[in-house]
């Protein structure tokens, strides 16, 4: 009786990290949203299973299992790569208080940088990364929706991030 | 800067990242702070991080904006309505603002414990020795008031049906049985 709302519940509140996740994981805006389309038929499949108030890590390993599945089918096919900077552009939001027009162009620029930084991290220190530090999911979570161990979570996350931070230094020195 | 960094310890250098990114314990926290304070090396390399991390925390979840997808076959899906309904929007306050309906459910349930203890009807349970005492006060009483029926059946038995009944019955028999003698005798 109450799937429907329970469904569009779901929906609401994952719909955006379901999609974002893919992308990262994809980078490809069309692959990510037939994974985010999949989630959702699954969800739909699963609603009487589904606890609409513990459904994030349920959510994000179907969503993962789903980006691996693609990933492994690409690698096979070997198509449909797009430029990351296509993908996300439109998606950037000027944070700058600045009116400087070399300088929102300067910010942009290293924000734009950023997330193609972090596409190119590798695939496993990218999930723990993208769940942590841009869908705010807790070491448990992480730890849960990638049937990893929490230490694991730690050290790939502070991996990432020391990539991150070496791909930055080179980019700023060249 | 890597040559900086290789002449910090491994240790310090995840402390100081973990500042950067601000999940570190309290103290981490300062002891980084105050090792950048001393060494400005660690100081450097502490505010790359921090900058990074602000450009990493800027960062937004992509929107996803169909959100009833097209391809869908299963017409199960295809049929959901997706207008405002009472049960999702009590689902999304409990979840996105826990703060706000614990309070309220606090709120609640302190009314309804206030509620309950004003309209109790307070049950007084009585110790067995006053329920010994009342006992024994009734029996008293029940004692009494057999004294008193005792005490009025003997009056009326002693004095009303003798003096004030009996007396005047056996006059008139004694008036009845002069008159009869009188009688024969004319």
């Amino acid at each position: 009786m109450l799937d429907k709302p329970k469904y569009k519940f779901l929906i609401q509140q994952y719909k955006n990290k379901i999609y974002t996740y893919s992308i990262y994981m994809l980078r490809n805006k069309i692959d990510a949203e037939e994974v985010t389309q999949e989630v959702m038929i699954k969800i739909w499949k699963n609603i009487d299973q589904v606890n609409a108030l513990a459904a994030k890590t349920w959510i994000m390993k179907t969503t993962n299992n789903l980006c691996i599945d693609y990933l492994r089918k690409r690698a096979i096919n070997n198509k449909r790569e797009v430029d990351l900077s296509e993908d996300f552009e439109g998606s950037f939001s000027n944070k700058s208080n600045s009116d400087d027009p070399s300088s929102i162009v300067h910010n942009k620029m290293v924000y734009e940088k950023i997330k193609e930084e972090i596409i190119r991290l590798p695939e496993n220190l990218k999930s723990v990364f993208v769940m942590y530090e841009i869908q705010g999911l807790k070491y448990k979570e992480i730890s849960i929706s990638l049937k990893m161990p929490i230490n694991s979570v730690k050290v790939y996350l502070l991996r990432a991030r020391k990539n991150l931070q070496k791909e930055l230094k080179k980019y700023e020195a060249d | 800067m890597k040559q900086i960094e290789s002449e910090i310890s491994e240790q310090m250098l995840d402390k100081i990242i973990s500042v950067a990114y601000n999940d570190a314990s309290i103290w981490d926290k300062i002891r980084v702070m105050m090792a950048a304070k001393r060494n400005k090396k660690i100081k450097a390399i502490l505010d790359s991080f921090k900058s990074t991390a602000s450009e990493v925390h800027k960062i937004q979840e992509e929107v996803y904006s169909n959100a009833q997808p097209h391809s869908l076959k299963n017409e199960a899906i295809e049929k959901i309505e997706l207008k405002n309904n009472f049960v999702i929007d009590l689902l999304n306050i409990v979840v996105n603002k826990p703060i706000i309906s614990t309070a309220a459910v606090i709120l609640l349930v302190g009314m309804l414990v206030v509620s309950f203890l004003q309209t109790r009807t307070v049950e007084y349970q009585y110790s067995q020795t006053e329920i010994e005492s009342a006992h024994q006060k009734a029996k008293q009483a029940f004692a009494i008031i057999g004294k008193v029926f005792n005490d009025t059946k003997i009056t009326f038995e002693e004095e009303v049906l003798g003096e004030k009944v009996g007396a005047p019955i056996n006059e008139g028999f004694d008036i009845i049985n002069l008159l009869f003698k009188e009688g024969d005798k004319k």
